[in-house]
Formats: structure tokens, sequence, C-alpha cells
């Protein structure tokens, strides 16, 4: 009995020792994580004249938001982020799951083009968003190479056409973290185990039916959590666009996303550094961390429920 | 020059920024004794020679220092605008004009300088426009430069192929189809890669010489609006400009643009005066002047854009205002001017000084002619400004995928959700 009470009163000092050590890190937490976020929604229910918040405005930055003229660019920049996410899903995470298969089923040499292919995802976007202009520059290798394979005529203007923009920078974001699923893709890969490829091989079916009903359902763990990531960063997409079309997303906002839109309105536009419309881009701002949590919220659920047991 | 060196510095600006928001722990250190005055500027292109100015100005006034600091531009307003909330900014600010201006002045971060700074009153209100607060017409800066813009041209290139400075619109053309014959590009221009700022910079040479010096106050009274057939017929006819730009234009931004003029691979560059110290440093053989562009009557006069580029202002909270007032003093005077005039090219905020530097000159002469940056001056004051529409549609406009009445019709949407005419 004693022996009982000591033991649970050591447990109770021990927790209480846990969250006496937990405190400091909890205080870093809430200073620059709780406190910021929580000042950002309030600040967004405010009137702000430069960096002061004057009048309290209820939910008007929010309405604000929706109508002209900051409505178009709304829902321009949330197009383009989609448009991006979805490119994100086909062109890095679909040829990477493709990359990280072929790998999987060649193993001679695989570690040495996993680590090829996972090579620009070292440089910063910035340094790959300034080296992909100079490449697809008019008069750049891009335009030497696609006019000697006589794909292309003349000048190549790719970043300066409001059609095509969007669509490059989503190709070099992808060129950029090619890398990352054929990275997980393989680990996830070589953690199924090797007896039930050998079942299925025996039972007759062929690579491509065994990616499929295998190997997929299988990876939905590595595939769920590179979803949300992807989902996270192109819905958070400033540097590329920064770098490769400037802070307006030109041509005509073509390349315009959430963040993008965010920082013009928080520390100003192009040729207008001091001209800012705070209470308005931390009304964006909130409505961005929402669309991002239940969007990752949704997201993570979904695949929860979808990850195979064997 | 502020928007200049915004884009110039665009990818250097976040690392550059990191930096100085460290640099700014320690240099906002209170001034030791009153006789220190400390200066802010983002001008760090301008480094040894506004160091040079004042120490002409420390050699000759004792008992005051002058401690310039420099921050690059892309992170400037942000850390002034910090520094002044936690009451320790500088004793001396250089302040953007017209809009960007204004939340300091509100703020009641600036001092009026009306009556301590006599001097102003021998400035002309092209140059203290940029300054004034908007609510009641003060100064609250010095202003020191009134760039204009105009078409810069290579001499060499202009002798060898016979072609003279062309009178009207006409001649413009023929002597562009010349040099386009000859293999040269005749206008070297681009804003793709975020530096868009620079067409709108050729909307400002082009657009007076089609809508006329009177369009800016019509526009102000409410008389006329960016929709006015004048200001679409501007748009058009830079619009028109295109077979004359660099092969690839969509795709051309504007360093390379004037990569094409400095190596002598164009002839012509549409730009703003704030380029010709720049010119001259990047390629010291290149002989080049500046010319207003023509329009279609031969003999009539030719006006251009011109606007205050910024100001230097008196902080509120400054411990030593009194030497402080004597520094700006001596900024407004025509000695700063005619030192500001030599050592950078740039036209000064006073007329009243000697040029040596014969493109200067003949840009102080065709500022004699000027009207309002229309989009700068009259339009960059709240957001969306009609700039920011502006930079964004003209790729679009000069490559035929947007009409000009439409980019005319979303600047007037855009300035008329904010803008209200003086009655």
């Amino acid at each position: 009995m004693t022996n009982l009470r000591r033991k649970s009163s050591l447990k109770r000092t021990q927790q209480r020792m846990a969250v006496l050590f937990i405190l400091p890190a909890l205080a870093v937490y809430a200073l620059f994580v709780l406190y910021p976020l929580a000042m950002s929604l309030w600040g967004s229910f405010f009137i702000w004249k430069g960096l002061r918040m004057v009048e309290f405005a209820g939910l008007s930055n929010f309405s604000r938001l929706f109508v002209f003229p900051s409505g178009a660019r709304l829902y321009g920049a949330l197009w383009h982020n989609t448009a991006w996410f979805f490119g994100i899903m086909v062109f890095q995470n679909g040829i990477g799951l493709l990359f990280a298969w072929l790998l999987f089923l060649r193993d001679k040499g695989a570690a040495f083009f996993q680590s090829v292919f996972f090579f620009p995802a070292v440089l910063s976007p910035v340094i790959v968003g300034a080296l992909w202009r100079l490449l697809l520059a008019p008069g750049g290798v891009a335009e030497w190479a696609l006019n000697g394979l006589g794909l292309h005529q003349g000048s190549l203007t790719v970043l300066g056409n409001s059609h095509t923009a969007l669509g490059m920078l989503i190709a070099v974001d992808a060129w950029n973290w090619m890398g990352l699923p054929v990275l997980i893709y393989t680990a996830g890969l070589r953690q199924i185990s090797g007896q039930i490829f050998e079942a299925a091989k025996l039972d007759g079916a062929g690579n491509a039916r065994m990616l499929l009903s295998i190997a997929l359902p299988l990876l939905m763990p590595a595939i769920g959590t590179l979803t949300t990531l992807s989902f996270i960063n192109t819905f958070n997409q400033f540097d590329i666009v920064y770098v490769m079309q400037g802070v307006q997303g030109n041509p005509s906002y073509s390349t315009d996303t959430l963040v993008t839109y965010f920082y013009r309105l928080a520390f100003g536009a192009e040729g207008a550094v001091g001209i800012t419309d705070i209470g308005l881009a931390l009304a964006l701002g909130t409505m961005l961390f929402l669309i991002l949590s239940i969007g990752t919220l949704m997201m993570l659920r979904f695949f929860d429920r979808r990850t195979v047991q064997l | 020059m502020s928007m200049l060196s915004i884009h110039r510095r665009a990818a250097l600006g976040l690392i550059g920024g990191l930096a100085a928001a460290c640099a700014g722990i320690f240099s906002t250190v209170p001034a030791k004794a009153d006789s220190t005055v400390t200066l802010w500027s983002w001008r760090t292109e301008d480094e040894a020679a506004m160091r040079r100015i004042f120490d002409a100005f420390e050699a000759k006034t004792p008992g005051i220092k002058v401690n310039i600091q420099f921050t690059p531009d892309a992170d400037y307003q942000n850390r002034l605008s910090t520094a002044l909330r936690g009451g320790r900014g500088p004793d001396i600010a250089q302040l953007k004009a017209y809009g960007e201006l204004q939340p300091f002045v509100d703020a009641g971060y600036l001092d009026a300088l009306d009556d301590s700074v006599p001097e102003l009153k021998n400035m002309a209100d092209a140059a203290l426009g940029g300054a004034r607060g908007r609510t009641d017409g003060k100064v609250y800066g010095v202003p020191y430069s009134v760039p204009m813009m105009g078409v810069f041209y290579n001499q060499d290139i202009f002798a060898a192929q016979g072609i003279e400075i062309p009178k009207t619109y006409k001649d413009f053309v023929a002597a562009c189809d010349r040099l386009k014959a000859a293999g040269i590009t005749p206008i070297a221009t681009g804003g793709a890669n975020g530096s868009a700022w620079e067409l709108e910079i050729g909307v400002g040479v082009v657009g007076p010489t089609v809508y006329g010096p009177g369009f800016y106050d019509e526009m102000m009274a409410g008389k006329a609006t960016f929709e006015d057939p004048r200001y679409v017929a501007a748009l058009k006819r830079f619009a028109e400009l295109k077979p004359y730009f660099p092969d690839g234009f969509a795709g051309i931004d504007y360093t390379t643009a004037t990569q094409q003029f400095i190596g002598g691979k164009a002839a012509m560059f549409l730009g703003g005066s704030f380029e010709n110290g720049s010119f001259k440093a990047q390629n010291p053989k290149l002989k080049f002047s500046i010319f207003p562009f023509p329009t279609d009557d031969a003999g009539a006069k030719l006006y251009t854009s011109a606007f205050s580029d910024g100001s230097y202002g008196l902080v509120s909270e400054s411990a030593s205002k009194e030497a402080a007032t004597k520094v700006l003093g001596f900024m407004a005077s025509a000695e700063f001017a005619q030192m500001f005039a030599d050592e950078l090219g740039w036209p000064p905020a006073r007329t009243d000084v000697t040029v040596k530097d014969p493109v200067l000159a003949q840009m102080m002469e065709m500022s004699k002619n000027s009207t309002p940056y229309l989009t700068l001056v009259g339009f960059r004051w709240q957001s969306p400004t009609a700039s920011s529409v502006l930079q964004s549609e003209i790729i679009d406009m000069v490559e035929g995928n947007i009409a000009p009445e439409k980019l005319a019709a979303d600047m007037q949407a855009a300035v008329a959700t904010w803008f209200k005419p003086k009655q």
C-alpha cells in the first residue's frame, strides 16, 4: 500500500518535473509561434495606417478581400496555387514515382541516380530561379537547344508570355524538388517485403501490375506525406515567382500566388514600396492559414483511412 | 534613384535585408556628442560620392560631424519605419516621394521644414511637390533631385548611320527603320522578370508628346481619366514601337536592355536621367547623349516627364535637431546642388548650378519643358496604384494580347477605388 502510494507520488513528481522541463520550450514556442499568430489574427480585424493599428474594423478586411479590386487578385492567385499543386502532383510526384519504381526494379546504380535526381534539391529556390531565368531568357541555352533541334524558331520568350509563364515556373519547381519523391518512394518501396513482390511474380503479375496493385497501396503513407508536403509548399509558393517574375507575378499577374499577393499588401508593390494595406494582408494571411490547416487535416485523414496494413 | 535600385537589387534584397537588419541593431546608438548627425540613405551606390560631399561640409563647419549610414533600397523603407516606431531612428532620414512619404508624415515622425530651412524657397515646385504632406501642404524634406526622362542615344551609331536627332515622330520611325536595316537594334527596352517599371518609364518618355503638358492638371481635376483618348493614344504609340524593340522583347529584362545599349548593340534606350551615371560607369568609352521624344509636328515644344526622386527629412525625435537643421540647410544650398550634380551626374533639385557634364546639361535644358510623371506623381498614393496595373499588363499590351483601351480601363478602375479629384 505505502509502496504503491510512494510510487504514485514519485510519478506525480516526475510529471511535475516533466512540465517544468517543457516550460522553457513552451515559452519559446508561445512567444515566437503562438503570439505572432494570435497577433496577426487580431490585427486582421483592424484598419491599419502604415505600421499602426488605427481602428477596429470587424470583418471588413475579410469582406474587402473578396470584392474589387482585391477579389480579382485573390481568385487569380488561388487558381494559380491550385494549378501549381496539381502540376506538382503530376510532374514532380507522379514522374518521381515512376523514376523511383524504375530505380527499384533495376537495383544497379540506384544510389547513384538517386543522388543525381536529388542534386537540384540542395540548391535554394532563389538560385534555381536565377539559373532558369538565365537559361530561359531570349538568346539563352534553352532557346539555342530548341532551335538547334528544330522544335522552335526565333526568340524564346516563355517567361514573358502570360500563357506559358506559370507552366514554366511549375516545371522549374518540379525540377528543383524531383529528388524528394524519388528519395521517399524508393525508401518506401524498399520497406515493402520482397516476398510480396515474389509471390505476385509467381502469380504472373507484370511490372505495371505490381506497381499499381501492390506498390501503390502499400506506399500510401509515403504518398500521403508527399501530397501533404506538396500542398503546403505550393500554397506557400513565393521564392521562385519573386526571383523569376517579380513580386507582381508578371506578366498580367499570370504567375501571381497567394503569398506574392500577401507580400505586396504587407510590404508594397514594385515602385511603391511604402504603400501598404496591412489589414488586408493579415486578413489574407489568416485565410491562407485556414486553407492550409483545414486542407492538411483533411489530407492526413484521407490518407490515414487508405493506409493498408499487412 | 529608388525605382532603379529596387529592381537591380531585387535578388540581393533578401540577403541584404537580413544583413542590414543585423547591422541596424548596432548602428542606432545615440549620438555621442550633440554635434554628430546621423543620416540614413538607401543610395548604397552613392556612398563614396556622398562621403566626399559631407567631408567638404565638415571641413567648413567645425563642431558638426555627419555620420552617413546606408541600407539597401529593398529593405530601407521597412527598416526606417521600424526604427522610427521604436524611437531609434536617425536624425536625418532620406525619404521617398509623394504617396510613399505620407505614412511617415501622418504618423508624426517628421518635422515640417518650411520655416527652419529658408533655402527651400529657391527650389522649384517640381522638386518640392514630392516632399509635401498631403493634408497640410507643408514641406517635410529637402529634395535632392528632379529626374526626367528621354531617349538616350549612341552618338557613334547615329553618326555612322548618318542619322540626325529626329525632329518629328515620322523622322524617328524612319531612323529606326534605317537602324534595323543596318542590323542594329533601334531601341533597347525590356521589362521581363519583374522589371516592368522600365516599360512604365518608356510610357513616361513617349506619353507627354501625345497627351500634352496640360493633361496632368486635367487628370488631377477630374476632367480627364486614363480612358481619355489621349492617354490611350499614348499607350498605342508606345506599343507601335514594338518592331524596333529587341528581338524577344517579352523575355528581355531591364538589365539585359541596358547592357544592349551600353555594349553598343542597340542605338537608343528609353530611360530616366539617373541612367547617366551608371551608363558612364559601366562603359566610359560609350559616347551618348539624350533627346526628347518627338511629336507629330516639327517645331512643337517637346515635353518630358519629371518627378521628385525623394528628399531628406528631419526626424522629430532627433536629439540633435539644431545641428541636423544646419546639415539640412547645407543640403538645400546651391553649393550642395553643384557638388551633387558634379559627383553624381543627376539633375539636382536646384537649377542655379553650372553643369560641366554635357549629357546632364542637355537633360536640364529638356527639363525646362516638363510635365509631372503622371503615374507616379498623380497616382502612386494608395493601393492599387496605376503603376501596378500598368507594369503588370504592359508586356501583354505591347505583344498585342491586351488592347490599349483595356489596359487604360483597368488602370482607371484601379485608381477609381481611392482617387478623389481636386475640386
